[in-house]
């Protein structure tokens, strides 16, 4: 049954230019090589969207600092078959806000070649380095998909506190007085009966300690 | 020193990696009591935490030195500490 599912998500598409032994993920396009050592690995996901993560029951075991994990899905595709499923969903419409960025520069060599990608004004101005790209400003984060759910699963009690690692809203994780601004990707949150309230402290990185 | 701000890893301006900071206690810099001049007590594991504003990248390497699993604060926005990706 896992194995009909999976060739059915990770067919490869007839008119496309993907090579026999590769495999396409239908739901992000990626394309993945070599079919035989994907299914020895026993790997059950795509690597990019991870999408066929949720036929696993080990979505449900999965323990971080001793909170549980509540598993992200994104797509149509993957939220239609959670469903399929008769798995419990909290869906959230995911947009990535303009308010992230983080800026870099790359720099190359003069001697060597070396080429490095730096993120601070302060570094690289020595006149060894020459300007390959000048510093330029990027949202750094993309969802493939505006639809996304996070797997809720059924014996979660109100006021639990829960580790998710794909946060699906916009938080501001840390803001540096160089202009970045960074989104919170991962986070400790409490469920609320309804909804998570994501605790963006947990994984704030304004200030490191430790 | 230089920290990249996702794996929190850190670095002197040099490049030599000094430690990957990492604490399982969401406790912040300003609920901790101070214990010293640049030094404040963990309420979570009653370890000292050092602010490392003021600290040379020498005496960093120092402090780690004699104690590798020294607890240390960086905020992103002190003048001595440059963000790598």
């Amino acid at each position: 049954m896992l194995f009909k599912r999976l060739l059915d998500i990770f067919r490869t598409k007839p008119n496309s230019q993907t090579k026999k032994g590769e495999i396409t993920c239908t739901e992000c396009g990626l394309v993945y090589d070599n079919t035989l050592r994907f299914f020895k690995r026993e790997a059950s996901e795509c690597p990019d969207c991870q999408y066929v993560k949720i036929l696993t029951d080990k979505s449900f075991d999965e323990i971080n600092d001793g909170l549980r994990v509540i598993r992200t899905i994104r797509g149509e595709t993957a939220i239609k078959a959670a469903k399929d499923m008769g798995l419990k969903l909290l869906e959230l419409r995911a947009e990535v806000s303009d308010e992230f960025k983080v800026k870099y520069k790359k720099l190359q060599h003069r001697k060597t070649g070396e080429i490095i990608t730096i993120g601070d004004f302060r570094e690289g101005n020595g006149s060894e380095w020459k300007t390959l790209v000048n510093w330029t400003s990027e949202n750094p984060s993309k969802f493939f998909s505006p639809f996304a759910a996070y797997i809720i699963p059924k014996d979660l009690k109100k006021g639990e506190r829960v580790f998710i690692n794909d946060v699906i809203t916009n938080h501001v994780s840390g803001r540096w007085n160089q202009g970045d601004v960074y989104r919170l990707s991962k986070s400790e949150a409490t469920w609320t009966g309804e909804d998570f309230y994501i605790d963006v402290r947990s994984y704030a990185i304004g200030e490191f300690i430790g | 020193m230089k920290i990249n701000p996702s794996n929190k890893e850190l670095y002197t301006d040099s490049g030599t990696f000094l430690k990957r900071l990492h604490c399982p206690i969401s406790v912040m810099w300003k609920d901790m009591s101070e214990n010293g001049s640049n030094t404040r007590m963990c309420s979570g594991c009653e370890k000292t935490i050092h602010d490392t504003e003021h600290l040379s990248d020498a005496e960093l390497e120092h402090l780690l030195t004699n104690d590798p699993q020294a607890c240390l604060k960086i905020n992103l926005n002190q003048d001595n500490v440059k963000i790598i990706h």
